[in-house]
């Protein structure tokens, strides 16, 4: 049975190449662009070095507040990342999870030497010791700053594999001295570059903000903005509902403290699951899911229904040819919906055949041009958006592809494949459709 | 019959496309548009430097020193009276392509007016970025203006505009900023809009400059200054490098030290990301579109040159030239699309109603010019590509043999 379908569709191609093949190329585009569009949105949720945990990370990594008297969320606020204490306060205590962190949201763009080399910039980010715990770098030699580093201040760094190579010629640096803002630091570790795709754990270097006054750098009134972000790391993805209670229960007994300030903390929907913070990457309003699924879907159906009408009257002229064959198999007792069955799966053998070619492209294009799709906005660092191969040969991307294949081959084949089926037999045979 | 059907679903297409198109054809005209408008200042051969504090675990650290504005401002006369400087100014978040900023409503009377820029600058700023004054004062008068009275302020020409008055009457007068009605400060000169980016509208480019001084800001919290500089055009070579190194030794100041230098054209660059971002995927929308049409088009009009071939013997035999079947074959195309245009130019009527872009000029008001440039412009490109599309088809229908065809048939 499988066989007559194949045939067919070889058939077709020699019969009509023209018109077969820009079907073809019709689908291909299509599927081209809805999974750039799917990973364009994939990079940003699904899991890869070093944010391996996405899955279980909630994200605190910003702030919004206002005058305790003004009701309005959306005038008059001041937004920005947290202070030290108020991430502490807020995010430290926090019974449920497995580990929290609080690390520099940004890194800065510092300049570091060593003994005999000119000056380089790069960018610095300074963390606690948990942070090592929530991403998984790659550690090629030497290893993180511990927690007895971080808490008497000791002066080590960790420095991707490039910044190793360009100051030393090598990997194997660990107890090599580094200047890092006029004060001497010891390497004690050695990573993989990081993609700056890993907005929260992306950098060059990594310092102990011990060892800095970073937590001192703090404004607004009184002390809660500054330059600090957490990240939350739960057992199971099943415990975010609890984490996200406890956290409520935190910040209301916060704001009750801040009300004799005169000062109200705003609900942002902090702490935010990794798909959340992909929506809504600023600090200034909540999260909008349904605006999201809305404008998705429009894109999406665009995406298919254009095409679709296209397909829809090529995949109509190439039935035009199997008229009698379809009034004769009619005339034998083929049922109508045997017919429009047959017309459906030889399309999607074509359609699929199409789709893989759409997808290969867009493999190919996202893989040698992630810096054209994948920069991101409002990001002010020296790293590139390289995709990882974990993301690009996700199966999701593989099932999505397919679906999309399918979608798009019903709603293209459906109504000819119902015409051509729908023919009075006599007419098929003398090659008339109507 | 056939192609009745065939051609509704052509116009069906050509129908949603153009609508479609039109949209995105509107919002690339309007970023075309505005990015074209000047801009208000120049930042060629500029540089944006940020100072930094000494950890306490530092060797060189100095305890006792916590006067970090007085250091700023000294780390900036040292640069200002570097060879290779032609100007220099310390502001606070002021600097074209700013991120960040604070925004205050300006009053005088009962005038009020919302959501200006807040910007403390040294009056040098105006030399470092070549502003201008709506009354023609070059840079250097208007640096003076704000020197000879630091109590006074400047603002952008394009304040007020929304009370009807003009802003050129209202200098010499007093306002006052924030909701601080004590304090009042005179308006000195206007200066022309500086706006904050290439693709920013008219009523985010309001803004005002006030002389900084010291009570602006806590004194732990200053990288929120920052030092920009022009360079002598023919000095302005690896100035970054050059600078970087000899600052390490020359030009640190207490605990204060330069520990980045950003080229203006860099933070252009990063402020312009996210708008060429979404340039980007409107350009590939209209260029799915567009191959979509010509797909579309490409596949039916061969498809219909096949099923017409003894159509067009015929026609060639009783005697139409090859231009006129060539001629034929394209108009039918432009036809479907000129029928659809009918309906679509009624719909995207609606839409620039909607102002789902934003306006040019005034808020709530339709811009003709505008909506006549984005029709037109969509018809051209959807006509062009329907010509591409059918070319091939057509060519095909104009070579056909004549006699043998009939033949055949």
């Amino acid at each position: 049975m499988k066989n007559q379908y194949f045939k067919r569709v070889c058939h077709n191609l020699q019969q009509d190449p023209v018109v077969t093949l820009v079907s073809i190329l019709g689908t291909a585009l299509s599927i081209f662009l809805i999974m750039i569009v799917v990973l364009m949105k994939e990079v940003q949720i699904l899991p890869f070095s070093p944010e391996s945990n996405r899955n279980r990370i909630l994200h605190g990594d910003c702030i919004s507040y206002t005058n305790a008297n003004n009701h309005d969320d959306h005038q008059n606020l001041s937004c920005g990342m947290l202070s030290e204490t108020t991430a502490k306060k807020l995010y430290t205590s926090l019974k449920t999870p497995e580990a929290v962190s609080i690390f520099q949201s940004s890194p800065d763009q510092t300049l570091i030497s060593s003994y005999g080399t000119a000056l380089l910039s790069v960018d610095l980010k300074q963390t606690d010791d948990s942070f090592w715990h929530i991403f998984d770098f790659n550690f090629l030699s030497g290893k993180a700053y511990s927690k007895s580093d971080f808490n008497s201040a000791q002066k080590k760094a960790v420095i991707s594999e490039q910044i190793a190579r360009q100051l030393f010629g090598s990997i194997n640096v660990v107890g090599r001295k580094i200047t890092i803002n006029h004060s001497p630091y010891h390497i004690c570790g050695v990573v993989c570059e990081v993609s700056n795709l890993a907005e929260s754990a992306y950098s060059q270097i990594w310092i102990p903000y011990s060892t800095t006054d970073i937590a001192d750098d703090t404004w607004g009134a009184p002390e809660l903005s500054g330059s600090f972000s957490a990240a939350i790391l739960a057992y199971s993805k099943k415990d975010f509902p609890k984490i996200k209670a406890e956290f409520n229960t935190r910040s209301t007994a916060f704001n009750a403290k801040l009300k004799a300030e005169n000062i109200r903390i705003i609900d942002q929907e902090n702490p935010r699951t990794q798909f959340e913070k992909s929506i809504c990457p600023y600090s200034n309003g909540k999260p909008e899911r349904s605006k999201f699924y809305r404008q998705g879907a429009f894109i999406l159906f665009i995406l298919l229904l254009i095409p679709a009408i296209n397909l829809s009257s090529m995949t109509q002229s190439r039935l035009h040819r199997y008229m009698t064959e379809i009034g004769i198999r009619r005339a034998f007792g083929c049922h109508r919906s045997q017919i429009l069955k047959d017309i459906i799966i030889e399309n999607l053998i074509l359609s699929t055949v199409a789709g893989f070619v759409g997808l290969l492209l867009c493999l190919l294009f996202a893989y040698f041009g992630s810096d054209f799709i994948f920069t991101k906005n409002w990001i002010e660092d020296m790293g590139r958006p390289t995709v990882s191969l974990s993301v690009l040969l996700n199966p999701i991307l593989f099932l999505l592809a397919f679906l999309f294949c399918f979608v798009l081959n019903l709603m293209s084949s459906i109504i000819p494949a119902w015409q051509a089926s729908h023919v009075q037999i006599i007419n098929a045979i003398n090659g008339k459709i109507h | 019959m056939n192609e009745w059907h065939s051609n509704t679903w052509l116009v069906v297409e050509l129908l949603l496309v153009s609508v479609l198109l039109w949209f995105v054809v509107d919002y690339i005209y309007f970023n075309i548009a505005t990015y074209v408008r000047p801009m208000g200042f120049d930042i060629t051969h500029c540089y944006n430097i940020q100072c930094s504090k000494l950890a306490p675990s530092s060797p060189d650290y100095i305890p006792a020193d916590t006067s970090y504005y007085k250091s700023l401002k000294r780390i900036t006369e040292k640069l200002r009276q570097r060879p290779d400087i032609e100007a220099a100014c310390l502001s606070r978040q002021a600097y074209p392509y700013s991120s960040g900023g604070r925004w205050s409503p300006l009053s005088y009377d009962t005038l009020t007016t919302k959501g200006v820029r807040f910007c403390s600058i040294e009056p040098d700023f105006f030399k470092v970025f070549r502003c201008r004054g709506t009354n023609g004062e070059t840079p250097e008068e208007l640096a003076q203006i704000l020197e000879k009275d630091p109590n006074g302020f400047l603002m952008s020409a394009n304040n007020f505009k929304e009370s009807g008055i003009k802003a050129s009457s209202l200098v010499g007068k007093k306002f006052h900023f924030y909701n601080d009605s004590t304090t009042k400060h005179r308006l000195l000169a206007l200066y022309e809009p500086i706006r904050a980016c290439e693709f920013s509208i008219d009523p985010y480019s309001r803004s005002l400059m006030s002389r900084i001084d010291d009570h602006h800001f806590k004194s732990h919290n200053f990288t929120i200054l920052s030092i920009s500089v022009r360079v002598k055009p023919k000095h302005d070579i690896d100035f970054i490098n050059r600078l970087s190194n000899e600052a390490q030794r020359s030009i640190r100041v207490g605990n204060l030290y330069i520990s980045s230098i950003r080229s203006f054209s860099s933070e252009r660059a990063y402020v312009l990301q996210a708008y060429k971002n979404e340039l980007r995927n409107y350009f590939a929308g209209a260029g799915f579109l567009l191959l979509n049409i010509f797909l579309g088009l490409f596949g039916t009009f061969w498809f219909r040159t096949q099923q017409r071939r003894s159509e067009i013997a015929l026609l060639k035999v009783i005697g139409a030239t090859n231009r006129d079947i060539f001629g034929r074959q394209l108009s039918e195309g432009l036809l479907l699309l000129t029928i659809a245009s009918i309906p679509a130019i009624i719909i995207d009527w609606n839409l620039a109603h909607a102002q789902l872009n934003l306006w040019l000029n005034d808020p709530n008001t339709l811009e003709p010019n505008r909506f006549i440039a984005s029709t037109f412009i969509t018809y051209l490109l959807m006509a062009l590509t329907i010509f591409l599309g059918e070319l091939l088809p057509a060519y095909k229908a104009m070579k056909l043999p004549p006699a043998e065809t009939l033949h055949n048939e």
